[in-house]
C-alpha cells in the first residue's frame, strides 16, 4: 500500500514537473519578446514602411511585412483548403481502400516533417522552370504546399471522429456519400476544421525558410500578385543580423507583432468557430 | 405478394457467420417483433434489409432480399431509393447537427420532396413540444425527443417501411409509452419490424413475431399464437425466461 502511494506521489511530482518546465519555458520566449520588442514598439513600426537606411537604425517600419505576411497566409491558407478539404474527404474510409489512406497518411507525415527549406528549394525550382520570378503568387503557392500536409492530417483525424451511428442516420434517409460529407460531416467538425486551419496558418505565418527564395523581400507594400513581398519571419530574421542594438530590438519587436498576429486569428476563429457550431452533435 | 421476401439470406463479418441462411417473407401492415437473445443477429438482420450493412468492413452478403420484387443487393440495385423506401430508427437516436427543423426537412430536400415537417412532427408525437423551437439545434432535445425527432426524420422521406432496431431502449419509461403509442398509429400505414430484446414489448405490440437464435431463424408466426405456444423448444424456454 505504502508503496502505490509513494509511486502516485513520484508520478505527480512528474507531471507537475513537466508541467512547470514547459510552461516556464513558453513564459520565458514571450516576456523575452515582450521584453525586448516592447521599446522598440511604435506606431511606425506598425503603420510603415522601412525608409532609407532603416536596416541602419533610420525610421519606418515592417507594415510591409505584416501586410505582406496576412496576404502570403491567407493566401496559401484559401489555396491549401481548396485542396485540402475535398483530399481529406476523399480519405475517409467510405471513399478510399485502407492502404490508400494509410499510404497516404505516412507521405503526409513524412512532409509534414520536412523542413521547409526543401519547399521553398521545390517552389524556387519549379518557378524557374516556369520563368516566374520571386513573387506574392510563387510565396502562396510554396506556402500552400508547407501547409498541406498538416491541413490534410488533422482534417483527416478531425473527420475520423464523427461517429458512424450519426453518419448512419443520414445513409438511412437515403442520402448519398457527397451530401452526407457536406450537410453531417463537415457541419459536424465545424471547431476541429477550425482547428486544423489554425494549426496550418499557424506553421505558415511563421515559415521563413520557403518564402526566401519564392516571394523574395521587398520594402514596399504587396502591389500584385507578381511582385515580390516582405513577410514577418524574414523582416525578424534580416533585422536580427544586424549587428546594431537598436535594429535588433526592432527584430523583437517585430516578433511580438507577429505573436499578436497570431493570439488575434487565434481569437477570431474561436469566435467563429464557436458560433458556427451550435447544431453539434455530442 | 407480401412487400420483402427473403431467400437464403446468410451474413458473414470476416470469418464469423452472424446470419445462417434465412428464408421468410415479412407480413405487411402488422407490426412484426424480431426477437432474441442478444448477438443472435437481430440487429444484423434489420440492417440486412436497408443495406446499412455496407458501411461495414468486411461484411458478406449471400442469398436475396427481395423488396417489390427486386433483389436489393443485385448490382443494378439503387441504394438510395432503398433506404428512402425502407425508413431506418436505430437504438440511439442521432439527430443530425442541425436545426430540429431541419432534420426533418433534410431527407426530403434531398430526394427532391416536397417537405411536411409540421405533419411528420405530428406523427412522431413530437409538434406540440417544439413547435416554437423549431430553429434551435436538435441536440438540446432530451433522448426521448430525440427519438421522437428521429422518428419524424424517418417519416419525412415517406417510407413504406420501418425497420426499427431496439427504439426504446436508450428512453426513459415515459418516452418509450409515447413512441410505443406512435407505432400502434403507424402500423395503419407503414409494415413496422422492431428489433427488441424486451419481451413485454414485443407482447404488447406485436402482431407477427420472428424469433432468431445464434444467427437461425427458429420459428415465426403470428404473435398469439408464438407467445401462447412456441413449436420450438428454444422458443418455449425463451418465451418462459429460461434464456434470455
Amino acid at each position: 500500500m505504502r508503496i502505490r502511494r509513494l509511486k502516485e506521489k513520484i508520478f505527480r511530482f512528474l507531471m507537475a514537473a513537466s508541467i512547470t518546465f514547459v510552461v516556464g519555458l513558453f513564459t520565458a520566449i514571450v516576456v523575452t519578446v515582450v521584453a525586448k520588442g516592447a521599446p522598440a514598439m511604435s506606431f511606425a513600426m506598425l503603420f510603415e514602411c522601412p525608409k532609407g537606411g532603416y536596416y541602419l537604425g533610420q525610421g519606418g517600419g515592417v507594415a510591409n511585412a505584416i501586410v505582406g505576411s496576412l496576404y502570403l497566409c491567407m493566401g496559401a491558407l484559401l489555396v491549401a483548403a481548396a485542396l485540402g478539404l475535398p483530399a481529406a474527404l476523399a480519405l475517409q474510409k467510405e471513399y478510399s481502400s485502407s492502404w490508400l489512406s494509410r499510404g497516404s497518411r505516412l507521405i503526409l507525415d513524412i512532409l509534414w516533417g520536412t523542413p521547409s527549406i526543401v519547399y521553398g528549394a521545390f517552389g524556387f525550382v519549379v518557378m524557374i522552370a516556369l520563368g516566374i520570378r520571386a513573387s506574392l503568387l510563387g510565396g502562396i503557392l510554396t506556402l500552400s504546399l508547407v501547409m498541406l500536409p498538416i491541413l490534410v492530417r488533422s482534417l483527416g483525424e478531425v473527420f475520423r471522429t464523427v461517429p458512424l451511428e450519426l453518419k448512419e442516420s443520414a445513409y438511412a434517409l437515403g442520402a448519398t456519400r457527397a451530401e452526407i460529407a457536406v450537410a453531417v460531416v463537415l457541419r459536424q467538425c465545424v471547431p476541429g476544421v477550425m482547428t486544423a486551419l489554425l494549426l496550418a496558418f499557424g506553421r505558415g505565418v511563421g515559415d521563413a525558410a520557403s518564402l526566401l527564395f519564392t516571394a523574395g523581400y521587398t520594402d514596399h507594400m504587396p502591389g500584385s500578385l507578381t511582385d515580390p513581398v516582405a513577410s514577418l519571419p524574414l523582416a525578424i530574421f534580416f533585422q536580427i543580423a544586424t549587428p546594431i542594438p537598436k535594429v535588433q530590438a526592432r527584430a523583437y519587436a517585430s516578433a511580438l507583432i507577429l505573436l499578436i498576429l497570431v493570439l488575434v486569428i487565434n481569437l477570431i476563429s474561436r469566435f467563429l468557430g464557436r458560433r458556427l457550431s451550435r447544431h453539434l452533435i455530442q | 405478394m407480401s412487400h420483402i421476401q427473403i431467400r437464403n439470406l446468410s451474413v458473414h463479418y470476416g470469418e464469423h457467420q452472424v446470419l445462417r441462411d434465412i428464408s421468410l417473407e415479412i407480413p405487411d401492415g402488422q407490426i412484426v417483433a424480431i426477437i432474441g437473445p442478444s448477438g443472435c443477429g437481430k440487429t444484423t438482420f434489420l440492417k440486412s434489409l436497408n443495406r446499412l450493412l455496407d458501411l461495414y468492413d468486411d461484411t458478406r452478403v449471400e442469398g436475396q432480399v427481395l423488396v417489390d420484387g427486386a433483389d436489393i443487393y443485385a448490382p443494378s440495385a439503387d441504394v438510395c431509393a432503398l433506404r428512402k423506401k425502407m425508413g431506418f430508427l436505430s437504438q440511439r437516436p442521432y439527430p443530425l447537427p442541425m436545426s430540429i427543423h431541419d432534420n426533418v426537412a433534410f431527407g426530403p430536400r434531398i430526394h427532391g420532396m416536397k417537405s411536411a415537417v409540421e405533419d411528420h412532427l405530428r406523427k412522431a408525437g413530437l409538434w406540440d413540444e417544439v413547435k416554437d423551437r423549431l430553429h434551435t439545434p436538435a441536440s438540446r432535445l432530451s433522448i426521448g425527443q430525440q427519438q421522437r425527432l428521429a422518428l419524424a426524420r424517418t417519416l419525412s422521406v415517406e417510407p413504406e417501411v420501418i425497420l426499427a432496431d431496439e427504439p426504446t431502449s436508450a428512453l426513459d419509461p415515459q418516452s418509450v409509452k409515447i413512441v410505443e403509442n406512435q407505432f400502434r398509429v403507424l402500423k395503419q400505414d407503414y409494415s413496422v419490424l422492431l428489433v427488441t430484446h424486451i419481451l413485454r414489448q414485443a407482447r404488447r405490440l406485436a402482431d407477427y413475431v420472428i424469433f432468431f437464435y445464434l444467427g437461425e431463424l427458429v420459428e415465426h408466426g403470428p404473435a398469439e399464437q408464438f407467445f401462447l405456444s412456441p413449436r420450438d423448444e428454444r422458443a418455449q424456454a425463451y418465451v418462459s425466461g429460461e434464456i434470455s
